[in-house]
């Protein structure tokens, strides 16, 4: 997968316009920050438990070959199946070789960011079988044939109305805007799907090595569906999911749920370990665990941007993004996004396709004061971006546009004379072409870049103006003292 | 022969590891393992029903026989409940729950003695089961699967009702990972599904208005047993 520049650009530009969907986003973020900010304010010590979970992320990533080897050996020991998958294309092999032998016709999936990543839903069609994304969210966004926005809230760009029309053209069903009404409607047709489905397809938040257990978390129980009714289970997880202990889940478990939605415990956790055993009355006849690297193994040999493993995927960051809250999640163009999404895009991602995405960014900080394993995104990204500055693959294009600016302001601030002479013109051309602070005229190219910037006048030098604004002060405090 | 892509992983994972393991700060030693905190048989109920409140569900003490046929009525007359499964279970044996029920009129019917487990839970409307432990401190309540207690009992109906012993308290989050730690060193491993339920179903997926019910029980009914029944 490679992203288009100018697709992405073009989505970007779109969503800047879009009014509605700053209101719809700016709404939300602010009610994820009240709740997590409620969460983390009911424990003793936040901080401390931050810190605790970043250590944990640490050992675990330091350890990394040792614990897939004994979740491997666990999950086997309770009759599972792992498989081990360097890149997207061979994890969908392995799925699909999967339902091919078990005769799957019909797949309901829990909401999994992983594949989206391995772009599973697209592959499983063109074999033709009929796959159903089941979490409210992704079921609304897989009917809108479009992918998912947020990592825990997918149809978070889309208002009562959209789902209202979607849901009637999509399902016949009389058009309503009621979110009550709407999510029955999804519940009606999705329950017959997990009745009837043959394998179920989640991704995992955490796997536990010592136990070869599989964690799940969610609040509506489709994924709990997903795992119990059909009679194969597929998880898709990344390698650097994998966690040794149980003290280590119970410290990363209170951090997710907590930081994802502001709550003690999400409303289902979900713990599996292998298939239904003889002697239990429901659940997987078969599980299969696939382990996925895609990219994660080299990202872990990176000593700055390795960081952005540590990631829980509980989407605080996103809800605090000036830049996530103006554009949303498809303007990334790609599965994750907000401020670790440009990371894990960047480094996910065939090298260089999605360099564009580290200049989305303010770096403003509010993504690492809210981290709940205290990832530094904004270092992470200038250090990404000095790298692609040093890239000479990168540079060639970016010359006339960052390089060269600079360097022709360097060059005239220590010519004082022709300094003037380059504010005399700048001053005459701006009143040309950007009478109302817009640039409208600009030739070719640069017409787009002048058409989403406002930038300040330039100004006569101080010197020059110290005069009229000496007297206007005089003026000012004759007025004020008469 | 080439690697197999297990092999690959491995050996990049610690080719990237070597590169990068120099200069790392030193993670501390984790504290050492803790058994769960279990309360004792009389302390009292009054953090969980907040707890459950305000996630918008129902806790009841049940003190004696009568007050728990009280409260099963209730249920079966705010849901109209005409069936009901439940696990194959001995407190809800001793308790009598199928003669509650079928005095009011309720089917009771028991999965994990039919083929059709799957649509006898589709089709009732509550789900009735006991608890492997309940977490003072969330409202959580674990359940661990077995042949007699099925994971689509407390999943499928659009009510749940689980039956709490005063015994099965844990006093806070912390006990879960312990007690599943605890639960593998004991029987050399986990069943297939533990499964730890913190109030009902739900979703906020559109404008973050928030829907109860979406695929789980839409309302979550906690009874614990009091002094009748060995609590405070």
């Amino acid at each position: 997968m490679e992203l288009s520049v100018k697709a992405v650009k073009k989505k970007a530009t779109e969503a800047a316009r879009n009014e509605v969907l700053h209101r719809t986003l700016s709404d939300a973020g602010d009610r994820f920050v009240s709740l997590r900010e409620n969460g983390f304010n009911q424990l003793e010590d936040p901080d401390g438990l931050r810190a605790r979970g970043r250590a944990i992320k640490e050992k675990c990533l330091a350890n990394m070959p040792n614990l897939l080897r004994l979740l491997e050996k666990k999950v086997t020991d309770a009759g599972g199946v792992v498989h081990w998958a360097k890149d997207g294309p061979t994890a969908r092999k392995i799925i699909l070789n999967l339902a091919r032998q078990h005769g799957v016709k019909t797949v309901v999936k829990g909401k999994s960011m992983m594949t989206e990543e391995i772009a599973l839903n697209k592959a499983l069609a063109e074999k033709g079988i009929e796959a159903w994304e089941t979490d409210l969210g992704e079921f609304i966004v897989q009917l809108a044939g479009e992918t998912p926005s947020h990592i825990i809230a997918p149809a978070i760009h889309k208002n009562r109305e959209e789902v209202g029309r979607l849901f009637s053209a999509k399902l016949g069903v009389p058009y309503t805007t009621n979110p009550e009404e709407l999510t029955m409607v999804a519940r009606k047709v999705l329950r017959e799907k997990f009745l009837g489905a043959d394998m179920g397809i989640t991704g995992g938040n955490m796997a536990v090595a010592e136990t070869g257990t599989l964690a799940l978390f969610e609040n509506e129980g489709n994924i709990r569906l997903s795992t119990s009714l059909p009679r194969v289970h597929v998880a898709i997880i990344g390698i650097e999911k994998v966690v040794e202990t149980w003290d280590d889940f119970g410290v990363l478990m209170k951090l997710l749920s907590r930081s994802a939605a502001g709550q003690k415990m999400p409303t289902y956790l979900s713990l599996i370990t292998g298939p239904k055993k003889a002697n239990e009355q429901d659940g997987a006849e078969a599980f299969h665990l696939v382990l996925l690297d895609n990219g994660r193994s080299r990202m872990l040999g990176d000593r700055v941007l390795r960081d952005s493993l540590f990631c829980l995927r509980c989407g605080a960051c996103l809800n605090v993004c000036p830049v996530y809250k103006r554009v949303g999640g498809h303007a990334c163009g790609w599965v994750y996004s907000g401020p670790i999404g440009i990371l894990l895009d960047s480094e996910l991602l065939p090298p260089g396709s999605a360099r564009d995405l580290a200049f989305a960014c303010t770096l403003c900080g509010a993504c690492a004061e809210v981290c709940p394993v205290l990832i530094e995104h904004p270092k992470m990204i200038l250090d990404f971006r000095r790298r692609l500055a040093e890239d000479p693959m990168w540079k060639g294009p970016r010359v006339l546009s960052r390089v060269l600016p600079v360097k022709a302001y360097s060059w005239l601030s220590v010519r004082p004379f022709l300094f003037r002479c380059a504010g005399f013109l700048a001053r005459g051309i701006q009143r040309v072409m950007a009478p109302s602070g817009e640039w409208k005229w600009l030739p070719g190219p640069l017409a787009e870049w002048g058409s989403r910037r406002k930038i300040p006048r330039f100004k006569r030098p101080f010197s020059r103006r110290w005069k009229a604004l000496k007297m206007s002060l005089k003026k000012k405090q004759g007025t004020g003292g008469g | 022969m080439g690697l197999t892509d297990r092999e690959r992983i491995l050996v990049d994972i610690e080719r990237s590891l070597g590169d990068s393991r120099e200069g790392r700060v030193q993670f501390p030693q984790e504290e050492t393992a803790s058994p769960p905190e279990w309360l004792s048989d009389d302390a009292s109920w009054d953090d969980v029903k907040s707890e459950l409140e305000a996630l918008s569900d129902r806790f009841h003490t049940a003190e004696h026989p009568g007050e728990l046929r009280r409260i099963l009525e209730h249920i079966v007359r705010e849901h109209d409940v005409s069936r009901a499964v439940r696990w194959e279970h001995p407190l809800l044996e001793k308790l009598g729950i199928d003669e509650i029920l079928g005095g009011l009129g309720v089917t009771i019917g028991i999965p994990s003695r039919k083929e059709e487990w799957k649509e006898l839970s589709a089709k009732a409307q509550v789900g009735i089961t006991a608890v492997d432990a309940l977490v003072m401190e969330s409202g959580t309540l674990v359940l661990r699967a077995s042949k007699e207690w099925g994971r689509s009992t407390s999943l499928l109906p659009p009510v749940h009702v689980a039956i709490v012993q005063p015994g099965e308290r844990l006093k806070d989050i912390a006990s879960l990972s312990r007690l599943c730690r605890s639960w593998a060193e004991e029987r050399q491993g986990l069943p297939s599904a533990v499964t730890f339920i913190t109030g009902h179903s739900c979703t906020a997926d559109i404008e973050l208005t928030l829907v109860s019910g979406v695929h789980g029980p839409g309302m979550v009914y906690v009874i614990g047993l009091g002094r009748e029944y060995g609590g405070p």
